[in-house]
């Protein structure tokens, strides 16, 4: 009886499609291939990894806009990505609690000294000295900016705390 | 443009197409969408290798390919089941020089192999239509080749009774 049930399955077998189905299909099929070929030799290699090499550009491209950032200074469009990333990725990268904390002292006698290179130039000396109709000098006193002194003496304020942990660990 | 990739994909096609045709057509009882999923298996099967990858074995790799289309089309929410199509009435396919009598059985066939669960008719579909072995049908699906070997003697059972009551 198993083999009257296989065989009548086999008549399933008889189902298929209509000849001019079947070239029509081809023909859609052969239209798809050609449209599309399969890349062989350097372009298929080069295509094939073109994501790869996308993704290496960018990690270039984002390296070496990393390294610019790493010479500006405050006020300079890249700076605030350079205290984003380079200190983010510095201090993750130092290990243990200690060289995190000497890390961090690092970035923040950095940022004081970049204060102090802006703050250089702004009341720099060589900058040409005004005189008045009658000669004198007139001085450069530039108005006291009181935000400026703030962020001095909060990261000197920083300093100073950071410093104490490390001395507290040793 | 290589054509080599592009002649083996269409001897796969002159090979395979009837019998993936019927596949699809066993399970979906409409002729236009077993058509449509006979063809995006080989678009697919044609993205794969323009992917740069190789296919060891054409054969069941389509049918993997067009049994994922299968089991997309099945979660869809409109997915019409086999017996609610059959009470419509199959899309039957022209008979284009076949016995007429081997084309009644052959409908006849597949409308009852529709009553069964999709598991079975599957594996009964693989292995007495598509003439797989087990072990062929196994690889394909991901099963132990022993639950396919069940799922046939299950499924030839369930359809002899079918074809019992069909006679009554």
């Amino acid at each position: 009886m198993t083999n009257d049930t296989e065989q009548f399955m086999k008549h399933i077998q008889e189902i298929r499609m209509a000849p001019d189905e079947t070239q029509a299909m081809r023909r859609n099929l052969e239209a798809y291939a050609r449209a599309h070929p399969v890349r062989s030799g350097w372009s298929g290699i080069l295509l094939r990894h073109a994501f790869s090499y996308a993704l290496a550009a960018a990690v270039l491209l984002a390296g070496g806009t990393s390294v610019l950032a790493q010479r500006s200074l405050p006020g300079d469009t890249l700076y605030p990505l350079k205290i984003a990333i380079n200190d983010r990725v510095s201090v993750a990268v130092a290990g243990d609690e200690d060289a995190r904390l000497e890390k961090e002292l690092e970035q923040m006698s950095r940022d004081l000294s970049d204060e102090e290179l802006v703050a250089d130039e702004m009341f720099s000396d060589d900058d040409e000295e005004e005189r008045t109709e009658d000669g004198d000098v007139i001085e450069n006193t530039l108005p006291f900016d009181e935000e400026l002194d703030d962020e001095f003496q909060e990261v000197e304020q920083e300093l100073q705390s950071v410093s104490e942990d490390i001395q507290d660990l040793q | 443009m290589d054509t080599v990739p592009e002649t083996q994909f269409l001897v796969a096609y002159d090979q395979h197409a009837n019998a993936l045709f019927r596949f699809c057509y066993a399970h979906l009882g409409d002729r236009e969408k077993a058509k449509d999923t006979v063809q995006e298996a080989y678009i697919r099967t044609w993205k794969y290798l323009v992917g740069g990858r190789k296919i060891d074995q054409i054969r069941p790799f389509l049918y993997r390919t067009a049994r994922n289309i299968l089991i997309d089309l099945s979660r869809k929410p409109r997915h019409e089941s086999l017996e609610i199509l059959q009470e419509a009435g199959f899309d039957v396919p022209d008979a284009h020089g076949l016995d007429p009598l081997s084309l009644a059985e052959a409908r006849r066939a597949v409308r009852l192999i529709g009553h069964l669960d999709v598991l079975h008719r599957e594996a009964l579909l693989l292995r007495y239509v598509d003439e797989m072995m087990p072990r062929d049908i196994a690889a394909l699906t991901g099963e132990s080749e022993n639950t396919i070997s069940v799922r046939i003697h299950r499924g030839l059972q369930k359809l002899k009774d079918l074809m019992g009551e069909k006679n009554t």
